[in-house]
């Protein structure tokens, strides 16, 4: 009876963990949760499945690896200009810029949105 | 084999099962209740083979001491309250940005194979040991189980680890069995990477379980294919598992690979390496340490500089996180001295396995430095379980006889 105790001990400790992360995390936001709820939107216009180019400025890897995670399993090719369709992720003091930039090349904007610190855009070549 | 023991080598198999049935229905573009199936069969097949306990044993079986158990549950219980307490929602870097995120891809049955375009700051060409388990339950939970099973993975691969080493040592030397179980209770850093969500602990664990079962072919000849199988999960699990599992085959060839075992050894070996051969048929990019030799390889290996960058960067980690293990292996092998005997075959093979890992960096095509500093000590805890396994052979051993005399019994190895 005592050998068989250590293995239920075991589940019982995983259980109980699983429990408590659970209870610690279901409404718990961390930085990667924040790049989530930006991208929310921006997903009904995306075909899962989809390749799309990536940019943003000053490059930041982080951002890239994020938005590739939550738009899974669309390829996201990071800066390099071979889609049509582009996802942007720029700071805020720079959005207006972006935008104008956005008009003159042309492009159409899909969806965007601005979270306390990036804004975040959708476009395509028109 | 222990009870403890013997369940933890099955989930540890059927999770494997899960993950090599898994990744070869998606390969071969079968519904997911086909691999959930499957599973179920070869879970139910390792549970009748490796739970009950056929063994014959000579001598009367030692039973489970209150104390024993009472050890186990403190150390159980403030490994689980450590854990929950360091673990992050999504992991560390790695988790996410890799092992979670080829998760993610192969949830899906159509475009799963984008995975493979991510070569800008990604690794598709690791194998797929653990995102496919993740995968597999968040397909058939609908994504319900997206947060949590990777985490369920650590939290188990956490305690299990401790706990194998612990289940095999108790009833020889509890006092060896205890220290090495709050060893681990007490390594923040274990615990730490235990639940990041990376592989390593998966990995760690495998290797571990192999060395414990082949500790076990004597009793019965399953436990040669359950060794083999599980150093075919290494290489199915990442890629120095491959290093590992060549080294293992090596050390215990007689055992693997006599004659009255041959036939286990391949049906151990046949699913984690069939899944890792058909994965890599499908990588298109090729091993970055592999693709990145070439002129300079030479170079990098004359290099003085590179070896003590190294031997500096591993000092320092050993000091950081791994500080008792340097004394318990000064002492081991002062104990082999006075015994005058060669150091027990597994702890020779971790210290070969650590070797080989510590030359890889100097022809990594990397920046060293920066490649020392994000990989070493996960190289490292991959084979800490292993080594504290090895330890604790020589110090079960060890008998206290008297109120203050030390006397040494022969070994069996």
């Amino acid at each position: 009876m005592k050998e068989k105790m250590m293995p239920l001990l075991m589940l019982l400790a995983m259980i109980m963990a699983t429990v408590m992360f659970y209870n610690k995390w279901h409404d718990g936001h961390d930085d990667l949760d924040a790049m989530q709820q930006a991208l929310a939107g921006a997903q009904r216009y995306i075909k899962p499945g989809s390749s799309m180019t990536f940019e943003n400025a000053p490059i930041k890897n982080e951002l890239h690896f994020a938005a590739r995670y939550w738009l899974t399993p669309s390829y996201l090719a990071f800066h390099a200009h071979t889609f049509d369709t582009v996802l942007s992720v720029y700071p805020l003091k720079v959005k207006d810029s972006i935008t104008q930039a956005y008009t003159t090349a042309n492009r159409k904007t899909l969806w965007q949105y601005a979270d306390k610190e990036y804004c975040y855009m959708l476009t395509v070549k028109q | 084999m222990e009870t403890t023991s013997r369940y933890i080598i099955f989930t540890l198999l059927s999770l494997a099962g899960i993950s090599c049935s898994y990744f070869l229905c998606l390969l071969a573009g079968l519904p997911v209740w086909l691999p959930a199936i499957l599973s179920c069969c070869v879970a139910w097949l390792l549970f009748q083979r490796i739970v009950p306990d056929k063994t014959i044993s000579v001598t009367e079986p030692k039973r489970t001491s209150w104390l024993a158990l009472g050890i186990f549950t403190c150390g159980i219980a403030v490994l689980t309250q450590k854990a929950i307490t360091d673990a992050s929602k999504h992991g560390l870097w790695d988790a996410w940005a890799m092992w979670n995120l080829h998760a993610r891809y192969l949830t899906s049955a159509e475009h799963w194979r984008n995975m493979f375009k991510n070569v800008e700051n990604e690794h598709p060409d690791y194998p797929l040991g653990l995102p496919s388990i993740i995968a597999f339950f968040s397909r058939l939970t609908a994504g319900a189980s997206d947060l949590l099973m990777p985490f369920i993975i650590g939290i188990f691969t956490t305690i299990a680890t401790p706990a194998l080493i612990f289940s095999e040592f108790y009833k020889k030397h509890l006092p060896v069995a205890s220290l090495a179980l709050f060893l681990f209770v007490y390594n923040v850093f274990y615990i730490h990477i235990g639940v990041s969500q990376y592989a390593d602990p998966l990995l760690s664990l495998f290797f571990l379980a192999a060395m414990v079962c082949i500790d076990h072919a004597a009793e019965h000849k399953k436990y040669v294919a359950l060794s083999a199988a599980l150093i075919g999960c290494c290489i199915w699990t990442k890629n120095e598992g491959m290093i590992l599992a060549i080294l293992f085959a090596v050390f215990y060839a007689d055992r693997l690979f006599a004659r009255r075992y041959i036939k286990m050894t391949i049906a151990g070996l046949a699913l984690p390496v069939l899944a890792y051969i058909l994965f890599k048929s499908c990588v298109t990019t090729p091993n970055d340490m592999i693709s990145g030799q070439g002129a300079d390889t030479w170079t990098k290996i004359t290099t003085r500089f590179r070896y003590q960058l190294i031997a500096e960067q591993f000092r320092y980690n050993l000091v950081d996180n791994f500080h008792y293990l340097k004394g318990a292996f000064y002492a081991s092998l002062i104990l082999y001295v006075l015994r005058r005997k060669w150091p027990h075959r597994q702890l020779i093979l971790v210290c070969v396995c650590l070797m080989a890992y510590m030359l890889i960096y100097v022809v990594t095509p990397h920046d060293l430095e920066w490649h020392l500093k994000t990989s070493q000590n996960r190289l490292m805890l991959q084979l800490m379980p292993a080594f504290v396994y090895a330890l604790c052979l020589n110090y079960s051993h060890l008998k206290l006889s008297g109120p203050s005399r030390f006397t040494f019994t022969r070994m069996n190895n």
